[in-house]
């Protein structure tokens, strides 16, 4: 189940832009955002992947909270990682599902 | 590009810069007789003591107005943070900056003799609790060890930074990683692991320092059966249990023993590993040739505060109570000066040095042990936050090494008066999973006054702090003082300070220009005294102030000038500017 998400990921990487391409306005948008199950999980997800870094309201990588960061850019960026800085990639090991899910926390009214 | 490929790249990097010319080798002996070598810093806590004090005079509390900068160079990279302790030998500094990158720079002239930039797999960097920071490296015969952020132990050439050998010391993935300094002791190459945070179970490793073979392993969390065992849960838990052994260790060359600090259990939260928890949270005494354990002394049982057991043992020798002990000191995160009989492992005395410490109401003067556990601030699982505890889990004290000055019978260390709430995790988030964030409590450090930090100097005799200096903000730098009678150290706004090691009295300062979290050193070059600094805010510090993030080495003397020698501009980047 799980070597699928990743293949599922890793398909999704080709169709993505490469980093610091324009992105079209129409952009993915995250499917779970609002969902309670959704968020709940992702609240789980943070806790153990995330967090460690973020915290509560950032400390070694920014405050996700407070993320600017389009849909698909934060999807990207949690998937490929941030080139020069801690942020490492997650694609190896969380789902496409599971940044949507860790998205619709940091986006919703729930806080760490 | 391939991972085989780009160690291709860097070894290509490797060659194309000048080598050491003559480097002599480390030799045991020169490992153990390091305090009578008055010029060089050939291990980490200067000697096997970790005293960090040099016999070097010229830098004096008359005189240190006039230090100024001689050199600085940028470690460059992604600025980390810079935590460690450069070694100096044969002209040139040796040290490690974020990310284990490991430099060989000309002390004359502060260029780069060669680098080491190790490439890491794909999502280490969220299995590094405190940031990709690195505390130092070792010397030994012609080469320079170093354990990698991903738990891989190189050894590589001092003249040219080639890799000699390689070894695995654990899989990173696991959640146990690397980052202090390796303790050379004759052939044996020793390191502690990080990792408390993702449940390791953690152990000392040997690896032979000619051939990388791995010749013991010591778990600090017993097995059922095993001595200590008694004091863990009849479960599986021992085997996630934490007792991390992140810094580096000491070692008396007189009775063959080497000393380590032990880190906290894990998960956080008490209930989750009933028991004293042997022996996380101690001092462990080993036969360093089998890795036997000696005996141990634990500070603070089922620690549920992060109170890390890990300082590492400074080795002092003085009078106390009109007896001459053996003894081995720290200064520990759970706010409390321990001085211990190095010879058996017995408790000789305690006091504190933070205000208001509330786990506990005071170390038993006869057993060692907490009395009184305030057992209403050990976070319930599942639970609402407790606050406020002091020491914060930040310490008390923590990883940056403190000095001792046999002359004057102080011991220098910085403390940082703060506090903590702490929340644990609910049950169902307790679930250990090889890799995963496994702290099981959320916490929040508290600012308890206007200022944080204390810089303190601990008469070891009499059993008390003779001065102490306040500062506004947490300290993380280390310290170095001189038998000239001038402490060193930073603090997170950048500054390198000097203060009179009788008094306290501050004698300079000057702005590095990012936070200082690395600890000083000192050498003699051509005649000279020169101090050297890594600047560069990172870590946990990090979390704390917001300076401007950086990687210097800096490097002072009294009137120094540099030799800007030959050597620059050849690293001009033949392709885009060839000679016409």
């Amino acid at each position: 189940m799980r070597a699928r998400f990743i293949l599922a990921a890793a398909a999704l990487l080709f169709a993505l832009p490469p980093p610091g391409a324009a992105h079209a306005e129409e952009g993915l948008t995250n499917p779970f955002l609002g969902k309670p199950e959704a968020i709940s999980a992702g609240r789980d997800i943070y806790q153990r992947k995330c967090l460690v870094c973020h915290q509560s309201a950032g400390a070694r990588g920014p405050n996700l909270f407070a993320t600017k960061l389009s849909d698909q850019r934060f999807l990207e960026t949690v998937i490929k990682g941030r080139k020069g800085t801690q942020m490492p990639a997650f694609g190896a090991r969380l789902s496409i599902d599971e940044v949507w899910q860790v998205h619709a926390f940091v986006k919703s009214t729930d806080h760490y | 590009m391939k991972p085989t490929m780009r160690l291709v790249a860097l070894a290509l990097i490797a060659v194309t810069l000048p080598a050491i010319a003559h480097a002599k080798p480390v030799t045991s002996e020169d490992l153990v007789k390091a305090q009578e070598n008055t010029g060089e810093w050939l291990t980490y806590g200067r000697d096997y003591r970790n005293w960090r004090y040099s016999p070097l005079t010229e830098i004096t509390p008359d005189n240190a107005e006039k230090l100024s900068p001689v050199w600085a160079m940028s470690t460059g990279g992604q600025f980390g943070g810079l935590e460690s302790t450069p070694l100096f030998r044969d002209g040139v500094l040796y040290f490690s900056a974020d990310y284990a990158r490991v430099f060989a720079v000309d002390a004359k002239t502060g260029n780069i003799i060669w680098r080491y930039d190790p490439e890491y797999e794909d999502g280490l960097s969220a299995m590094l609790c405190c940031g990709p920071i690195h505390r130092g490296i070792a010397l030994k015969d012609d080469m320079v060890l170093v354990a990698r952020l991903d738990a891989k132990l190189v050894a590589l050439s001092r003249t040219d930074g080639k890799v000699v050998w390689e070894a695995k010391i654990d899989e990173w993935k696991n959640g146990v990683t690397t980052n202090s300094a390796p303790l050379v002791v004759n052939d044996h190459v020793i390191v502690g692991i990080s990792g408390g945070e993702y449940g390791v179970r953690g152990y000392l490793k040997s690896f032979n320092a000619k051939t990388g073979a791995l010749e013991w392993q010591t778990f600090t969390v017993p097995a059922p059966g095993e001595p200590g065992s008694e004091t863990w849960p009849k479960d599986d838990t021992w085997k996630s249990g934490g007792g991390p052994t992140w810094l580096t260790g000491s070692y008396d060359a007189e009775t063959n023993t080497l000393y380590w600090g032990i880190g906290n259990p894990a998960p956080w939260p008490a209930e989750t590993h009933v028991g004293d928890n042997l022996w996380t949270e101690s001092m462990l005494a080993f036969d360093p040739d089998t890795g036997k354990m000696k005996w141990g002394f634990q500070y603070t049982p089922n620690d549920p505060w992060d109170y890390d057991g890990m300082a590492t043992p400074i080795l002092v020798d003085a009078k106390v109570d009109g007896q001459d002990r053996k003894l081995a000191v720290v200064s520990n995160r759970n706010g409390f000066f321990y001085a211990i009989d190095r010879s058996n492992g017995q408790f000789v005395y305690a006091f504190p040095l933070v205000e208001g410490i509330n786990w506990t109401t005071g170390i038993d003067p006869k057993t060692g042990k907490p009395m009184n556990v305030n057992e209403a601030l050990k976070p319930k699982v599942g639970g609402p936050q407790v606050k406020t505890i002091i020491p914060g889990l930040e310490g008390g004290t923590n990883w940056f090494p403190p000095a001792y000055d046999p002359e004057l019978g102080l011991f220098f260390t910085s403390v940082n008066q703060w506090g903590m709430g702490l929340t644990a995790w609910e049950k169902t988030k307790l679930v250990y999973k090889p890799g995963d964030f496994y702290q099981g409590a959320d916490y929040q450090m508290y600012r308890m006054g206007d200022t944080i930090g204390r810089i303190k100097a601990i008469d070891v005799t009499n059993k008390k702090v003779v001065w102490e200096v306040k500062s506004a903000l947490p300290l993380f730098s280390g310290m170095l003082v001189t038998k000239g009678g001038v402490l060193f150290t930073g603090d997170l706004r950048g500054r390198f300070l000097a203060y009179d090691a009788k008094t306290g009295k501050e004698l300079w300062k000057f702005q590095t220009g990012s936070g200082i979290n690395a600890s000083p050193v000192t050498y003699e070059l051509d005649g000279k005294q020169y101090v050297a600094i890594l600047s560069g805010l990172g870590g946990d510090p990090n979390f704390y102030y917001s300076a401007p993030k950086g990687g210097m080495l800096w490097v002072f003397a009294i009137d120094g000038k540099v030799n800007e020698g030959d050597l620059y501009n050849t690293e001009v980047i033949e392709k885009m500017l060839p000679r016409q």
